[in-house]
């Protein structure tokens, strides 16, 4: 596996493991060859002193050639057991002695050599020159056992392996605990990133084993954890509070869309007003130009014709007399009626609780003179009470009732009833007549300023009153309507916002 | 010349019909004058219905005095019924009206007025106006060649 794939724990393992090792190895490496040295120093110096004492204590015997002597030098060497072959040479290079005296002459170099020492076949061989005074007489040479050193060395070195093998065994221990140490948490980090990874939850927090990178590593670690979740946290508010925020904009929204809407509504009931109003206003001004004009036309003209029939026909003159008067009258007519009709409106109408039968009485007594010599039969019911302007609502009573008593003349016997009842599921007020009615193919032009449905010769009139009555009823919040019958008579309906229900109906 | 009707006046008003009558007797052209009261009625004279079921549709009037201010159908309706019939969009109509208003005129004038006369306040202004009017139409004025409509 590769070792950077490895787990960290492995990888610590190693790191300690193979640290240790390399010092271990360096360390018995440089050991072994020092001790190596420093022996192979000590077997040569304490060789070369040995051989240099027996040299010395040769040296009268090999100038004076005495073999015996030297014989007897050399197998005083049997103390140092690790001396193999021992043989001294005389001037000439010929062997005089050898040690032990036993061995073979082959064992031995045939000459003395130069070299001081050299170690060849597991012993050390040594050549020494024996001197007498500054002067060589002779050469000593010496062949050590080495088996015994090297028996030193190896044991030496098998005890450095031993160690060697301990130290990282010990070291793996340590190793092993410190991977723990330093693994552990960062595994745990591990985890818990992952955890979090997976879960998308931030709120969790990674477990700190101490002070070290580590644990600030954690720290930090937590410290971001904990900021993001605190982001999130935030975020998640901002988002509600967005959501929020729309919700309330979509509500106003709505609210706007409805607030308009309804200005819309009135933008367009008002301009239905004005559009009326203006109508008003329009058919105010024909009638000044018209209407008006008529009258005065009159006047002008019939006494122009006064002036010149008046000796040719006397007879006539009364007549237009009577038609100058008609122009007159009608000219105040219609002053009057207009004047009424500009102050419906013109005034605020101010409600009272009226009783509106009250209000019959009242219009009935006041029309007592104009009824003396008719034939009308009243039926009229008990009317309710009602919110209205008692001014404006007697009026409008007044301009009704006189129109049924006008257009019913033409009958032996009028009838005019007065009631209310339940229309729609709405109160409303009717007033009958018997009279002559109407083609209700022009009921659409009834209500407007100066129609008329009849000719000025049947019926004088100046086309405002019921005009007025409408006018009347609409600043009460009612309506008005009219259903006739040519020859038979006219139901005028009306209602009023502020009228009491008529329960008993 | 025929025995029809040469003038329909329409007028509701008794003083104004009184002084046109006057006016038109006065320079002699108040022969066939047949007198409408109201719009419904005029209408029912030029299409020969109800009242006037009996009569030839064949055979209108050669001049209609047309009052705009009218009870029931208006002046303005009676000039839009004669215009759209085939059989009456040749009579020459000639409005008199006490109205100034400037709206009336130009209506009037789409429906497709002969001639559109402001009564006078002035009376003697007034038979003059009627008089050039009668004198103009049923003298001077060539009328439409019998059946050129039809």
């Amino acid at each position: 596996m590769n070792l950077r794939d490895a787990p960290i724990r492995q990888k610590v393992t190693w790191v300690i493991m193979l640290t240790s090792t390399v010092v271990l190895f360096v360390t018995a490496a440089v050991f072994m060859t020092y001790e190596v040295i420093a022996f192979h120093r000590s077997l040569v110096q304490n060789s070369q002193t040995i051989a240099q004492i027996t040299a010395a204590q040769s040296s009268a015997a090999v100038e004076f050639e005495d073999d015996k002597v030297c014989q007897e030098i050399l197998s005083k060497l049997k103390e140092e057991p690790t001396i193999l072959l021992a043989a001294l040479y005389g001037r000439d290079g010929k062997m005089m002695a050898r040690y032990p005296a036993s061995s073979p002459v082959g064992f031995f170099p045939s000459a003395p050599e130069l070299q001081k020492y050299k170690i060849q076949e597991g012993a050390l061989n040594i050549f020494v020159p024996v001197k007498q005074e500054n002067l060589m007489v002779g050469t000593l040479y010496l062949e050590w056992d080495l088996s015994p050193a090297y028996r030193h060395l190896r044991w030496y070195a098998e005890m450095v392996a031993l160690v060697l093998i301990g130290s990282m065994g010990i070291a793996l221990a340590i190793s092993h605990w410190l991977q723990r140490r330093i693994s552990v948490p960062i595994l745990e980090l591990a985890e818990t990133a992952g955890k979090i990874s997976r879960s998308g939850d931030y709120s969790v927090q990674a477990r700190k084993y101490g002070n070290d990178e580590l644990g600030q590593f954690t720290d930090s670690f937590n410290h971001m954890l904990a900021q993001i979740h605190a982001q999130n946290e935030a975020l998640r508010k901002n988002e509600e509070q967005l959501r929020g925020a729309l919700q309330t904009a979509e509500t106003a929204a709505a609210e706007v869309r409805t607030l308009n809407t309804e200005l819309e509504e009135r933008v367009t009931h008002r301009t239905a007003e004005l559009a009326a109003m203006n109508k008003e206003l329009e058919a105010f001004a024909y009638s000044v130009s018209h209407d008006l004009r008529a009258p005065l036309r009159h006047i002008d003209a019939f006494a122009q014709i006064l002036e010149e029939e008046i000796q040719k026909n006397p007879d006539r003159v009364p007549h237009y007399l009577s038609r100058i008067r008609v122009g007159a009258q009608n000219m105040g007519r219609l002053v009057d009626d207009l004047l009424k009709l500009s102050r419906v409106g013109r005034v605020e109408p101010k409600f009272e609780a009226v009783r509106l039968t009250a209000v019959v009485e009242e219009v009935l007594a006041e029309l007592k003179d104009e009824v003396a010599n008719r034939d009308i039969e009243w039926r009229i019911a008990e009317l309710p009470s009602a919110s209205v302007d008692p001014g404006l609502i007697k009026q409008a009573f007044a301009n009704l009732i006189s129109n049924a008593v006008k257009y019913s003349r033409t009958r032996a016997r009028a009838v005019i009833e007065i009631g209310v009842e339940l229309v729609d599921g709405e109160t409303a007020i009717f007033i009958r007549d018997n009279g002559v009615g109407f083609n209700m193919q022009y009921a659409h032009k009834l209500f407007g300023v100066f129609q008329r449905l009849h000719r000025m010769e049947d019926f004088e009139g100046t086309g405002i009153g019921l005009a007025t009555v409408q006018r009347i009823i609409r600043l009460h919040g009612g309506r008005i309507w009219v259903n006739a019958e040519l020859d038979k008579g006219a139901t005028f309906h009306f209602t009023l916002k502020g009228i009491e229900a008529a329960r008993r109906i | 010349m025929n025995t029809s009707i040469e003038i329909l006046v329409i007028e509701d008003n008794p003083s104004d019909l009184e002084l046109t009558m006057h006016a038109l007797t006065k320079y002699n052209l108040a022969n066939k004058i047949h007198v409408a009261r109201d719009g419904e009625e005029a209408l029912d004279f030029l299409f020969c219905r109800g009242a006037f079921s009996g009569r030839d549709p064949e055979s209108p009037p050669r001049i209609v005095l047309l009052d705009l201010k009218l009870p029931k159908v208006d002046g303005l309706d009676v000039l839009r019924a004669i215009k759209a019939d085939r059989r009456t969009k040749a009579v020459p109509v000639v409005i008199m009206t006490s109205s100034n208003q400037q709206r009336d005129m130009v209506e009037s004038y789409q429906l497709g007025v002969n001639s559109y006369i402001q009564k006078p306040i002035n009376f003697v202004e007034f038979q003059e106006v009627i008089q050039k009017l009668g004198y103009y139409w049923l003298v001077v004025n060539k009328p439409p060649p019998s059946g050129a409509f039809h």
